[in-house]
């Protein structure tokens, strides 16, 4: 069909990826929503005389501080790998960081959905609120006009006696279902470990501070990338927008400690394993460091104490939701 | 204000949104704010109308349920149809036969179309890093591309100059393999004369 042809029209709004595209158009008598893999394209009719009610929900949208923390940990990492000459590693992973902070940018950040009488779709297209609210405007209109008028009285008699809808609303009933505290159980218990693993990593740090036993010496990088890992792991999962203070500025500091650190501390390994990447003067910064021994022991100091507040954070918070969960008793009183 | 039955549920918890009648945003306890545009077809329900049997001998008969009363004809083709039967379609009243025909030519009934522009610009373009498979993707990327401009497409607006970049790419990268054939068979005519 040509574009002279066609009787649709665009309305704002897209949602594409490399082999999605989701797109809305307006027809004479229906809303048509496109969802295409790019080489194929599938089709869903909305007709507006059947359209009962369109849901907009907003606030879904990235949470800026997790993935900013994520990004400066990178952006830490870039700077370690830069400044010891491994430019062409901290521009390929300046990049990365660069595409991961557009992509969040892209994600998101409302979700629409239309109700007719036989079950309730998602319109994927509108997922950015300046462009879904124009299009709920236009779409507005055509609904209105294809509709009969009713009194704002009736709309809200029709409110309180809404038509059975298939799925979990009609299944449900009532009450909302209980907040999901097994997750949030979960994602503090994901925060736990990676202190856990800080407060390890501490330790080690110290013992080989004190002892300057090769092979501590040997797994350390290892340990700084792990214990990165797992925090960056914890913070994709859960976010931290739930967090108290507290712990977001113990897994802030952690984060700043073992992406600089271990940045440091595989430079150091590399060099040390590749010959020709050693550099005089960064070896001689190195040599200075791993001697100094009281400076050795503050970073392990400021590494234990870091889990030690991380740890504390976390625990606390999860006996407190723990003691939520149940009906609130009287301690005291239930005992015999 | 009195809290209404819920009408959706929420896109993050699945937990059931309850509006008010006044049309004001509602915030979900997982924190996400909702809004509900609700119009006049909230009134209508999902059930449709089974038909009414007949009852005396006078009334007419639906052609494909001959105990069902009929309630109207066809505007295509004429048949009496049933309250099962009758098919509103935009502005016409159509039999289930009609609308069965009517399913290979219009674009109303259509769920899914196969853009072959694309296909054939995806060949033609992800061809030139691997030379070799041009041979025999070229030649096919030409095909996706007639067949892409002689089918109906998509429903969209669309215009047509992926299947024309896509001719446009094959086309080079067959003449080049024909210039390349026809220089191995003339340097190996001129090594045989020498």
């Amino acid at each position: 069909m040509s574009a002279s042809r066609s009787q649709y029209r665009r309305l704002p709004g897209k949602r594409s990826g490399l082999l999605r595209r989701n797109t809305l158009w307006l027809g004479p008598d229906h809303l048509l929503r496109v969802n295409s893999t790019r080489f194929t394209e599938r089709y869903r009719r909305f007709y507006f005389r059947d359209i009962q009610a369109i849901c907009l929900q907003n606030g879904i949208g990235p949470n800026w501080r997790t993935h900013g923390m994520i990004a400066f940990a990178g952006a830490l990492f870039v700077a370690g790998l830069f400044y010891s000459a491994h430019q062409i590693w901290a521009a390929l992973l300046a990049i990365a960081i660069g595409v991961y902070v557009f992509a969040v940018w892209r994600r998101p950040d409302c979700s629409v959905t239309i109700q007719t009488a036989v079950g309730t779709n998602s319109l994927p297209s509108l997922c950015h609120i300046r462009p879904t609210r124009k299009a709920i405007a236009l779409i507005n209109e055509r609904i209105y006009a294809s509709q009969p008028r009713v009194t704002g009285e009736e709309l809200a008699l029709m409110m309180a006696l809404p038509p059975p809808l298939p799925g979990a609303a009609q299944a449900m009933g009532g009450a909302p279902p209980p907040l999901p505290q097994a997750e949030s159980a979960s994602s503090s218990r994901l925060f736990i470990v990676s202190f856990a693993a800080l407060l390890a990593l501490g330790g080690i740090k110290l013992a080989e501070a004190l002892t300057g036993v090769p092979a501590l010496t040997w797994s350390l990088p290892a340990a700084y990338i792990c214990t990165l890992g797992l925090f960056v792991g914890a913070i994709v999962r859960s976010g931290i927008r739930k967090l108290p203070r507290v712990a977001v500025v113990a897994v802030f500091a952690a984060l700043t400690i073992t992406g600089a650190l271990g940045s440091a501390s595989v430079r150091w390994t590399y060099g040390r394993v590749v010959l020709t990447m050693r550099n005089e003067q960064v070896e001689r910064i190195y040599a200075g460091i791993a001697a100094n021994t009281a400076l050795q022991v503050t970073l392990s100091v400021v590494l234990l104490a870091t889990a030690g507040v991380g740890l504390f954070a976390f625990v606390s918070e999860w006996d407190l939701a723990g003691a939520g969960d149940g009906p609130i008793t009287l301690f005291g009183a239930e005992r015999p | 204000m009195a809290i209404q039955p819920a009408l959706t549920n929420c896109h993050q918890c699945l937990a059931p949104l309850r509006f008010s009648a006044s049309g004001e945003p509602v915030r979900c306890h997982c924190g996400l704010e909702a809004t509900l545009f609700v119009y006049p077809a909230l009134g209508r329900t999902a059930s449709g109308d089974a038909g009414e049997a007949i009852q005396g001998q006078g009334e007419s008969a639906c052609f494909a349920h001959p105990g069902k009363r009929a309630v109207a004809a066809c505007q295509k083709c004429g048949r009496f149809v049933c309250g099962l039967c009758r098919i509103e379609w935009g502005d016409a009243l159509l039999c289930p036969a009609c609308v069965n025909a009517a399913d290979k030519r219009t674009d109303l009934l259509v769920q899914s179309r196969p853009l072959y522009d694309s296909m054939a610009l995806a060949i033609a373009s992800f061809s030139f890093l691997l030379l070799y498979v041009s041979v025999f993707t070229a030649p096919f990327a030409i095909w996706l591309s007639i067949r892409g401009l002689r089918s109906p497409g998509s429903l969209t607006p669309r215009v047509r100059w992926r299947a024309w970049l896509a001719v446009a790419l094959s086309v080079l990268q067959v003449v080049g393999w024909i210039w390349l054939a026809v220089y191995i068979v003339l340097k190996a005519k001129n090594r045989t004369v020498a």
